[in-house]
């Protein structure tokens, strides 16, 4: 068995299998002994028994020749097989293998009795699941301090927040845990985990991935996505994630696409290999680079454009005037439909049911009261406020006007610029110990990526340096936005920065089991 | 909701209450709202039975159950 560093990308982890360098259980078993020695409280549930039976199994389809996966995947000349390459899930995907808590004491040792879509699809690919990462509490957070099983650490440095609310599916990646991961975005929760890790990461159209069987915490703002270390790995997941399911009434009657096929071409085909992205227009929105963006995160971006612009780009100055409104105005969606869909959890059909209620109503206002965590409880409570008679219009509807002002800044911006780029958060990721401030404080920094939810559009995070002094080992993420369904640029543009720098490519020094 | 409980959550959702109250300043008028990021209606399929998880398997979770229901506390005397 050839050494086998748990840094590796998917591609050449597939690389090893195809050419038997390793066998799919001795690769499973690389990352289940490095999960054991686990320090960042990355993963809630393993199950050693599946993920070793899902190896067996893979390795079957390996040996029988049916390597393939799906069709959408591994057959372009760059993409590869899924089979036998591990992923782990955060714990919003409902699992049959592992148990399902949303970070939630309200879900604690709740079972599923099927998977979500992502999940099965990703397992029909031949993936072997590793078990479920922690994440903020239903995915309400952007730092993964709001989780009933504790904070997740970065392993980069293990006194920063990984980001939220994938944080775990981050850190664990970073952290050489797993070579790739699920996360669900709603804000951010994509992007910036994974810039804040040193990671890439994706989040799709609105509608690209199925939404059946993850937990819902704001419908028409959650998408899933892919965390990996580089664009190719992504493309070949998200291509594997994607597609029409009938199961989710919000899916878009779409068929995947194989995002590798192409990756490393030119963006306007044919042209001087040296300049693959010739002819593109980067649009610069001046608002992601006015006063609130720190120095250092200010200096990467810079530094990642003039590397974009190097390699045929130019750049156009655009602006998104809405920015700073977007803030509030996911701050009443978002909670909103927070307060609707949560409303399930009622201590009746499933989870934490409170000791000697005494009526129907004390049993469901100290179940829930018992079982959910406090911003989960203030995100409730906002929610219903904003929906209640007398202020719904104001607050409500009046979000949803400005959701629709957020979405036509981003389409005129395009009418000027075929790809938006600039920091996914304004600053490097905070001290994991750092003092209870307001909540507000905390949601203004999802300054970056809340537009991109309310609007739909495909984004993606992409590393490209790192903090300065004291913050040497925080990692920095460029973001990348796209026109609706554009997710095949956002990845060959990634694709070839990741060609000529090698940010993705770092790992912590400090290492999660050290 | 603790009487403390309460205490601590109240400036929280007072200031998140005035923040977001900018937004009603925002000039919106002649602005439809927007509930979905995309314009579509809502798909129907077939009114045909599908496979579905069974009702032993869905109460399995059920913190408390008994001849296939569900059970709460008395609410009607």
């Amino acid at each position: 068995m050839a050494a086998i560093s748990p840094f590796s990308d998917l591609a050449s982890l597939a690389k090893a299998l195809s050419g038997k360098a390793i066998s799919v259980p001795e690769l499973v078993q690389i990352f289940l002994s490095r999960i054991a020695a686990d320090t960042t409280n990355s993963f809630l549930a393993t199950n050693p028994e599946a993920s070793l039976a899902m190896a067996a199994s893979a390795q079957k389809r390996l040996d029988s020749g049916n390597s393939d996966g799906r069709p959408a995947t591994g057959n372009g000349p760059q993409g590869f097989s899924l089979v036998g390459l591990p992923i782990g899930h955060k714990d919003i995907f409902v699992t049959r293998d592992w148990p399902t808590t949303a970070a939630s004491k309200i879900l604690k040792d709740y079972r599923s009795p099927f998977d979500a879509t992502v999940v099965e699809r990703l397992e029909l690919a031949g993936m072997v699941g590793m078990g479920k990462l922690n994440c903020d509490e239903f995915a309400m957070g952007s730092g993964n301090t709001h989780s009933a099983f504790g904070p997740v650490r970065n392993p980069w440095d293990l006194q920063a927040i990984p980001g939220g609310s994938s944080g775990g599916s981050a850190a664990a990646v970073a952290g050489g845990l797993l070579p790739a991961a699920t996360g669900t975005d709603t804000g951010g929760s994509i992007r910036q985990p994974a810039a804040m890790c040193g990671l890439t990461g994706i989040k799709p159209t609105y509608g690209r991935a199925s939404r059946w069987g993850m937990i819902a915490y704001a419908s028409s703002l959650d998408q899933a996505g892919p965390i990996a270390r580089t664009a190719l790995d992504c493309a070949v997941l998200l291509s594997a994630m994607v597609g029409f399911d009938e199961k989710d009434s919000t899916s878009l009657e779409r068929p995947s696409e194989d995002f590798a096929n192409g990756i490393s071409e030119p963006v306007r085909g044919a042209g001087d290999p040296r300049l693959p992205l010739k002819g593109l227009r980067l649009g610069l929105p001046r608002e992601f680079f006015s006063d609130g963006l720190s120095t250092e995160v200010r200096q990467a971006i810079e530094a990642a454009i003039a590397e974009l612009k190097s390699l045929g780009a130019e750049t156009v100055d655009v602006g998104l005037p809405r920015t700073s409104l977007s803030i509030p105005a996911y701050y009443v969606i978002a909670p909103a439909e927070a307060s609707s869909n949560l409303s399930r959890f009622d201590g009746v059909r499933y989870g934490h049911r409170t000791a000697g209620p005494k009526d129907l109503e004390d049993l469901y206002c100290r179940s829930r009261s018992e079982g959910f965590g406090k911003e989960v409880q203030r995100r409730i409570l906002i929610g219903t406020f904003v929906l209640s008679h007398g202020y719904y219009d104001a607050y409500y509807i009046q979000a949803q006007r400005v959701r629709r002002l957020v979405a036509q800044d981003f389409d005129a911006a395009f009418r000027s610029c075929d790809l938006i780029v600039g920091p996914v958060a304004p600053t490097v990721a905070w001290a994991i110990d750092a003092p209870i401030k307001d909540p507000l404080q905390d949601y203004l920094a999802d300054i970056y990526t809340l537009g991109v939810n309310l609007a739909g559009l495909p984004a993606m995070s992409v590393p490209c340096g790192f903090g300065n002094g004291d913050h040497k080992q925080r990692p920095i993420g460029l973001q990348l936005i796209g026109r609706k369904f554009e997710e095949k640029q956002l990845l060959k543009v990634a694709h070839h920065f990741q060609r000529a720098t090698d940010w993705h490519q770092r790992t912590p020094t400090m290492g999660a089991s050290e | 909701m603790s009487d403390a409980d309460q205490q601590e959550v109240l400036p929280a959702l007072t200031s998140i209450v005035n923040w977001v109250g900018e937004l009603r300043d925002a000039p919106t008028e002649g602005v439809a709202p927007m509930a979905h990021p995309h314009d579509l209606t809502l798909r129907l399929r077939e009114d045909v039975a599908a496979a579905a998880v069974s009702r032993e398997e869905l109460m399995k979770n059920a913190p408390e159950a008994a001849v296939g229901l569900f059970t709460v506390p008395r609410v009607v005397e």
